[in-house]
């Protein structure tokens, strides 16, 4: 990822989030989706999604499917089962992360 | 919607094998990036390939190679699990057994001699196809030669030095064949799967 070390700790929940509302996806169509959902302001490189694919692929949440499309063979990631089940625990981590983060930022001014 | 033809997809594809991406398997989800960057570009600004091709290049050719450069473990994982769910089926058991029933029933003449040959059989079954094939080099089948090397080695390392080589009978080394035709037929059904998908193309 090119903006901020930030993000890096949530790419593999970004891409099981994106999954979870797509049948399969494939690599480039994943970084195009990211840039187009944050306006521009997430750039997911090369360097950090494939090996993050791969990663996901190895423990199990995802699996992969190649076909041929327009003179090229295209690898496309969809959720397995586990992938699935996984999300739904990542993305509650991930808010209750985001509300953490707030209640430090954003403290609630005590009565007292 | 701009598609490469096949002239344009081969330009990439010696591209990134001239820039040291070698294998097969790594290149081609690295093809299908850069062609389908490419072909958005040329319809958004007009330009032709080569303009933009060099273009995407100047400025994501370092992170495109860091992908496949990275040594990425989860590789290792996928083909040892890989391995060890073929340990199980149906062909390696049965060429397993075969194999067992020959040594059963044939007298044989020294355990240390089959143990020996044993130990070399990764140089037969995948660093000889390897060099034959050399021209379709893939990144999993090297790996699958280490997986093969590491456990004769180290078993040999565990009998000879360590347990002694009396310990060697007949169940410890077709424990060995096992492991080894689960190796090697791993190694082929990923070859002949990426085969068979790249002569679609």
């Amino acid at each position: 990822m090119s903006n901020s070390k930030l993000y890096k700790g949530s790419l593999s929940t970004i891409i099981l989030k994106l999954l979870s509302k797509e049948d399969k996806m494939y690599g480039y169509e994943i970084t195009q989706r990211v840039k187009e959902l944050t306006k521009g302001e997430l750039k997911i490189t090369e360097g950090a999604l494939y090996p993050a694919l791969h990663k996901l692929e190895a423990d199990g949440l995802l699996e992969v499917e190649m076909q041929k499309v327009d003179n090229r063979l295209r690898k496309y990631y969809k959720l397995t089962q586990k992938g699935t089940t996984e999300t739904v625990s990542k993305l509650q981590e991930l808010e209750r992360f985001m509300e953490t983060m707030n209640g430090l930022i954003n403290p609630k001014p005590s009565l007292g | 919607m701009i598609k490469l033809g096949q002239e344009e997809l081969e330009f990439i594809d010696n591209y990134l094998k001239n820039s040291g991406v070698e294998y097969i398997d790594v290149r081609l989800e690295m093809l299908d990036h850069v062609a389908s960057a490419v072909e958005i570009k040329m319809k958004e600004e007009q330009t032709d390939f080569y303009e933009t091709f060099k273009a995407y290049m100047v400025v994501n050719k370092k992170e495109l190679l860091k992908s496949s450069t990275k040594y990425s473990w989860s590789i290792d994982k996928t083909l040892l699990l890989m391995i060890f769910r073929n340990l199980f089926d149906l062909k390696v058991l049965l060429t397993f057994t075969i194999l067992a029933g020959v040594l059963y029933f044939v007298n044989v003449f020294s355990l240390m001699k089959l143990y020996g040959a044993l130990i070399l059989s990764p140089l037969f079954y995948l660093l000889v196809p390897s060099l034959i094939y050399r021209k379709f080099k893939y990144s999993f089948f090297q790996r699958f030669a280490v997986y093969g090397m590491i456990t004769n080695y180290v078993t040999q390392y565990l009998f000879l030095s360590f347990l002694g080589k009396e310990q060697i009978n007949i169940y410890v080394l077709l424990c060995i064949v096992w492991i080894n035709l689960s190796i090697a037929f791993s190694a082929y059904k990923k070859v002949k799967d990426y085969n068979q998908k790249l002569s679609l193309t």
